[in-house]
């Protein structure tokens, strides 16, 4: 039972292609996390790569907080179950569960207990001694889950497990996984494209496609919720309607254009209050979404909503509890297709096919998307504002408010658009400028304030305290701020980081460039490690003199002398009790013989008598036929019949025997496997108390022979894991940018090689680094200062620097102005971003 | 069709076919099967003739080339091929032929080596079958082809160079000469990989992954998994492992360099029929023949058993 983190786990295959990319989340432990989408989006692959059956091309894995990308399958305490279920055919039911076990070399009386348990929580007991192949499919995959249940596993995986039964079966099954995981208590993944599956099991479900997640939240919310039109349209059935449309802002209301139909819709200021004023222009054109059962053709709604669109009934479909009408939006300017749309109703209100009417909108219910990067554009967490002002002698006007902007925004007085993001403005008691909250919001765990100042309404973060209606204050940030006129960038805001390229070097070729400075470091490593080891290697040989001390005098002779009777009489016990087994095996199978011979041919005899009895009843019932029949039509009709019959007789006659056989030849089969499987385990447990006996008396005699090799074993696995320890201080690595090689922590160092392996020096990277993280030094690389950016409280130095091929500005904070013309840089390492720029993997 | 061998299957024939139709077709599809049966007799007579004519001619006192059944029958010939002691007329002469060609010596080093070499053999074959088709290395798709390539070329091309190879480690004559030969044999296992190969694809890759997940190693699963659900295919290596070296005769003669005690059967044979003139040993070499080939038959007996269908039931989707 253990959580799991993926970190910007990729899978790219050798030709380039990436299956998965850039996949991080966290799961908690005890949670049921189902992966959705279309086949090809990479789901099952990045089970595989959580169960080890696939390499993980770059990024971390981490079950229970141990890195797991190199650990075998078997080791990193995972279960999974197939979708072809991969039972073992040659095994009974029995020894499929027990084989994981077996392996584990677990004790035998153990391994059954286990079996049972997995059995009867399955209710496979009266199969155990069946093979797969007399079972039916969902008793098959009752076993896979058997067999993965009974190790306990921190993670189990299920790689669509229902996909191959029959629907009755597999909403069966699902209500029992579900149970499963509630008696369990364990970590499931499930992968499937079913969303019926994802929305019934997961406690929270990863929508997929193409390899990226497009969204990761509970079932409710993503139903709710969609980020993208993908979600929007994936999630859910029948599928969202989606009308394409344009919005407009006009005084008091705005407006919603729907292509392709005849209806604009007038709709209140609030309804839309989320969404960036661009997409109120006509250059953006947005895609509205709708639930079937948000659209109403109910009457008294219709009656008294606002918000109505003309539809054309084209069909219905009546499920019973509901009834899906389908209808098309009514078009009278254009020709092109027309709109479809589903709406869910009570039943089909006495219309019919091609009648004209008014169907209910239900706008708070609207799923808004940009139609060209399919992302919703009325977020549940806004993230940026855009307000409309002016600026007069470097002040800025939003509505009454005057808000000085630092000296590094120099900007001619004018009419501005201004981006401000969300993070960029601060709520506090005592300092900027003062507001009035209008609303307050939950929103998962984020606390959202909306602050209305004429036209422009900013939403900001905040934190517990903050009550409907206070007043308070509010600073912004003036690096993140944004300022336009019309559609021209003015001002544009610093962004989070400063990126450069860089490369990845070992100790001997970065001594080019740092010479032999770090060579102190690592024989400090080095001096580390050998005296952390020379403390462990002293510890084991005291602890060995120790104990041998204490067993120096055991008599080895008169020991053995007198186990010896012991021995012989315990291996004769032991062999009297297999044998006498087997006797009784071999009785048991006998007699099970003669009895399915004489099953057998009970079988085959009263098949034969009853079907010969019929046989003789028709052939008599044709010779009366003919005796008093005269029409020879007739006759040769009946004679048709007849060899009808006979051909038919036959047929049926050989399946009812094949179908009577075939189960005698289970249940014989079953039996003699369970008596079988018995003796089997009896036999092995037998063997393996003598084998226990004997090493005990082994040991007892040579104490410290024993002593010896356990010495041995512990000072050879120290000795590796030191030569291991050496090995990694002796080796350190450089990013190398400019001139300036910069000492990497053993971190990320580990996550270069983790990600990368062997390819890691021959790559370029891209560091994104911090503006505080950069320290004036003389080892540093050299930058040229352009301009000393003064924000109020921030000063940045807006710096050039060039390398062979390319050049780049950066920002670097600052205390004092007075810094001259060209610095030399470092940063501090631990604070950068790196990815790998050739197939943009995130590396740290 | 296990389950029933109490019972014998009933047999259905006609049974489909439409009422209407069925006298035409059943002309038809007699004299179809008449032709077929006809055709496969002619054939398998001609296959079978030679092996009639080696069994009848091994029960003839006296050779004679024109007639099928020998006119004196007698068992002298096997006597002779085993009995140390056991004197007979040979090319107009009193020999005793066992001493002379040690045809059980012969035999028993035929039978050792080909028990030997059949045995690693197919383990090697299956081996190298099980990691061309599961386990992912590098060039492997290239080292398959090349192998198919240098299995095109005939074997004793090499043979010079490999006598030779088997000269520097003193295993090329005597009786250490038969472990060469040995090597020689098992040396080329990997070339057979193909078959085996085609099989093991066959096996869903889940029963791996299953196993692996179950904690199984590489070994663990060849062992334990792969090799219960390839019985066919282990026979079919089996087979073909012990009948390649059984009727060798190539490099065996290279190796026994004339030394009658390091002769195999295959030989052996030869030198009984071409050392002497005339045809008075052609009774004993057909004696010899229908010993030598019995072992191979009896095998293929016992092992033509298995079936593909039906193992792998029940082990995925079905």
């Amino acid at each position: 039972m253990a959580g799991l983190r993926l970190e910007h786990i990729y899978k790219v295959y050798p030709n380039g292609t990436k299956a998965v990319s850039d996949f991080t989340m966290d799961i908690k432990d005890k949670e049921f996390i189902v992966f959705v989408g279309p086949s090809g989006c990479g789901k099952s692959t990045t089970l595989r790569m959580i169960a080890g059956l696939e390499e993980i091309s770059a990024g971390e894995l981490y079950i229970d907080n141990h890195i797991v990308n190199d650990v075998e399958p078997k080791d990193r305490d995972i279960a999974m179950v197939f979708q072809n279920y991969a039972l073992y055919p040659h095994m009974t039911v029995y020894e499929n569960i027990a084989f994981g076990l077996k392996l584990r070399h677990l004790p035998n009386e153990e391994i059954h207990k286990k079996v049972l348990w997995a059995a009867q929580v399955l209710d496979l007991t009266e199969y155990l001694d069946r093979k797969p192949r007399a079972m039916s499919g969902g008793q098959r995959q009752r076993v896979s889950l058997g067999r993965a249940i009974i190790r306990n596993p921190k993670v189990m995986l299920l790689d669509e497990p229902l996909s191959n039964l029959d629907a009755k079966l597999r909403a069966q099954m699902r209500s029992e996984i579900a149970k499963l995981h509630e008696d369990l208590q364990t970590t499931f993944i499930y992968v499937t494209h079913d969303q019926v599956e994802a929305m019934t099991l997961g406690t929270r479900v990863v929508v997929m496609k193409l390899g990226k997640i497009m969204q990761v939240d509970t079932p409710k919310n993503l139903y709710d919720y969609p980020d993208n039109l993908f979600v929007a349209g994936f999630i859910g059935t029948p599928q969202m309607n989606f009308f394409k449309a344009y919005l407009s802002r006009n005084g008091e209301t705005d407006k919603i254009k729907l292509l392709n139909a005849s209806s604009t819709l007038e709709v209140q200021h609030s309804y839309l209050s989320r969404i960036k004023p661009k997409y109120f222009d006509s250059d953006n054109e947005v895609t509205l979404g709708f639930r079937c059962e948000h659209i109403s053709l109910e009457k008294d709604v219709v009656e008294s909503s606002e918000h109505l669109i003309d539809v054309k009934i084209s069909h219905f479909e009546e499920l019973g509890n509901e009834t899906l009408i389908y209808a098309e939006l009514l078009n009278n300017e254009t020709k092109a297709k027309p709109t479809n749309v589903i709406i869910k109703g009570t039943s089909t209100y006495g219309l019919k096919r091609g009648d004209i009417v008014k169907a209910a909108l239900n706008l708070n219910k609207a799923h808004f998307f940009d139609s060209v990067t399919e992302q919703t554009i009325n977020p549940r967490i806004p993230t940026t504002n855009l307000a409309y002002g002016k600026v007069v002698n470097n002040s800025l006007q939003l509505h009454d408010l005057n808000i000085d902007l630092p000296a590094a925004i120099k900007l001619v007085d004018n009419d501005y658009s201004v981006i401000i993001p969300v993070e960029a403005i601060k709520l506090n008691n005592s300092n900027g400028v003062k507001v009035t909250i209008d609303k307050v919001e939950e929103v998962e765990n984020h606390k959202i304030v909306s602050i209305k100042l004429g036209d422009n309404l900013l939403f900001a973060f905040a934190k517990d305290d903050v009550n409907l209606d206070e007043e308070c204050y509010i600073e912004l940030d003036y690096t993140k701020l944004e300022f336009y006129i019309g559609s021209k960038l003015v001002h544009k805001a610093i962004a989070d980081y400063d990126s450069v390229n860089a490369m990845f070097l070992n100790h001997i070729t970065a001594k080019e460039y740092v010479g032999d400075k770090y060579d102190p470091v690592v024989t400090a490593r080095v001096e580390e490690v050998e005296t952390k080891y020379q403390g462990l290697f002293k510890e084991v040989d005291e602890n060995y003199a120790k104990a041998l001390e204490e067993v120096k005098n055991v008599d080895s002779k008169a020991v053995i002398e007198k186990n010896k009777p012991l021995i012989k009489e315990k291996t004769a016990s032991t062999n009297n009790f297999i044998s006498e087994e087997k006797n009784k095996l071999k009785e048991a199978l006998k007699s099970l013989e003669d009895a399915h011979k004489v099953n057998v041919l009970s079988i085959a005899k009263e098949v034969n008598e009853a079907y010969d009895s019929v046989y003789n009843d028709e052939i008599e019932s044709f010779n009366t036929f003919k005796q008093i029949n005269k029409d020879r039509d007739a006759y040769s009709k009946r004679v048709q019949e007849l060899k009808q019959f006979k051909a038919n007789h036959k047929l049926e006659k050989e399946n009812e025997l094949n179908k009577r056989l075939n189960a005698e030849a289970i249940n014989y089969e079953t039996e003699v496997n369970a008596l079988k499987g018995n003796f089997k385990r009896e036999k092995e447990n037998a063997l393996n108390e003598l084998k226990k006996f004997k090493n005990d008396c082994y040991n007892e005699a040579y104490p410290v022979k024993m002593l010896d090799k356990e010495y041995k074993n512990t000072v050879l696995a120290l000795r590796k894991e030191y030569g291991e320890a050496l090995m990694h201080a002796k080796i350190i690595f450089f990013f190398k940018t400019g001139n300036l090689a910069t000492l990497c922590n053993d971190e990320i160092s580990n996550k270069m090689i983790q990600s990368l392996g062997i390819k890691v020096f021959s790559k370029q990277y891209l560091v994104e680094i911090p503006h505080d993280a950069y320290q004036l030094s003389d080892e540093g690389f050299k930058v040229q200062v352009l301009e000393i950016l003064d924000y109020g409280k921030v000063k940045y130095a807006k710096c050039l620097y060039k390398d062979h091929h390319y050049e780049t500005n950066i920002y670097i904070q600052i205390e004092d102005e007075n810094i001259g013309s060209e610095l030399c840089v470092k940063y501090d390492i631990s604070r950068i971003h790196i990815t790998e720029k050739a197939m943009d993997i995130k590396i740290y | 069709m296990k389950r029933f061998k109490y019972l014998k299957p009933i047999k259905s024939k006609d049974m489909f076919y439409n009422e209407k139709n069925s006298r035409g077709m059943r002309f038809k599809q007699k004299t179809s099967n008449l032709l077929v049966y006809t055709i496969l007799t002619v054939i398998s007579l001609i296959w079978i003739l030679p092996f009639i004519y080696l069994v009848l001619q091994s029960f003839a006192k006296t050779y004679s080339p024109q007639v099928l059944i020998p006119t004196e029958w007698t068992l002298d010939n096997y006597r002779a091929l085993f009995d140390p002691n056991f004197e007979m007329i040979f090319n107009n002469q009193p020999m005793v032929f066992a001493q002379v060609y040690p045809f059980g010596r012969w035999l028993l080093n035929t039978v050792m080596i080909a028990l030997v070499v059949s045995v690693l053999q197919t383990v090697l074959t299956l081996m190298s079958a099980y990691a061309f088709s599961r386990l992912n290395f590098g060039f492997r798709k290239k080292y398959m082809k090349l192998i198919l390539i240098i299995g095109m070329f005939p074997g004793f091309l090499g043979m010079i160079i490999t006598f030779y190879i088997l000269k520097q480690v003193n295993l090329s004559t005597g009786v250490p000469g038969l472990f060469g030969l040995v090597l020689v044999y098992i040396s080329g296992s990997v070339m057979n990989y193909y078959v085996s190969k085609g099989f093991f694809d066959t096996i869903s890759k889940s029963l791996d992954e299953a196993a692996m997940i179950d904690g199984a190693n590489k070994n663990t699963i060849f062992w334990r998994v792969i090799m219960p659900l390839s019985k066919p295919i282990v026979v079919y290596t089996i087979l073909l492992a012990f009948t390649a070296p059984w009727g060798d005769y190539m490099f065996a003669s290279v190796i026994a360099a004339g030394d009658s005690s390091l002769f195999n059967v295959a030989v052996g044979l030869q030198q009984l029929l071409t050392k002497e003139s005339g045809v008075s040993g052609f009774p004993i070499f057909c004696a010899a023949g229908v010993i030598v080939s019995i072992p191979i038959m009896t095998l293929f007996f016992f092992l033509q058993g298995y079936y593909v269908e039906g193992v792998t039931g029940g082990a995925v989707k079905g």
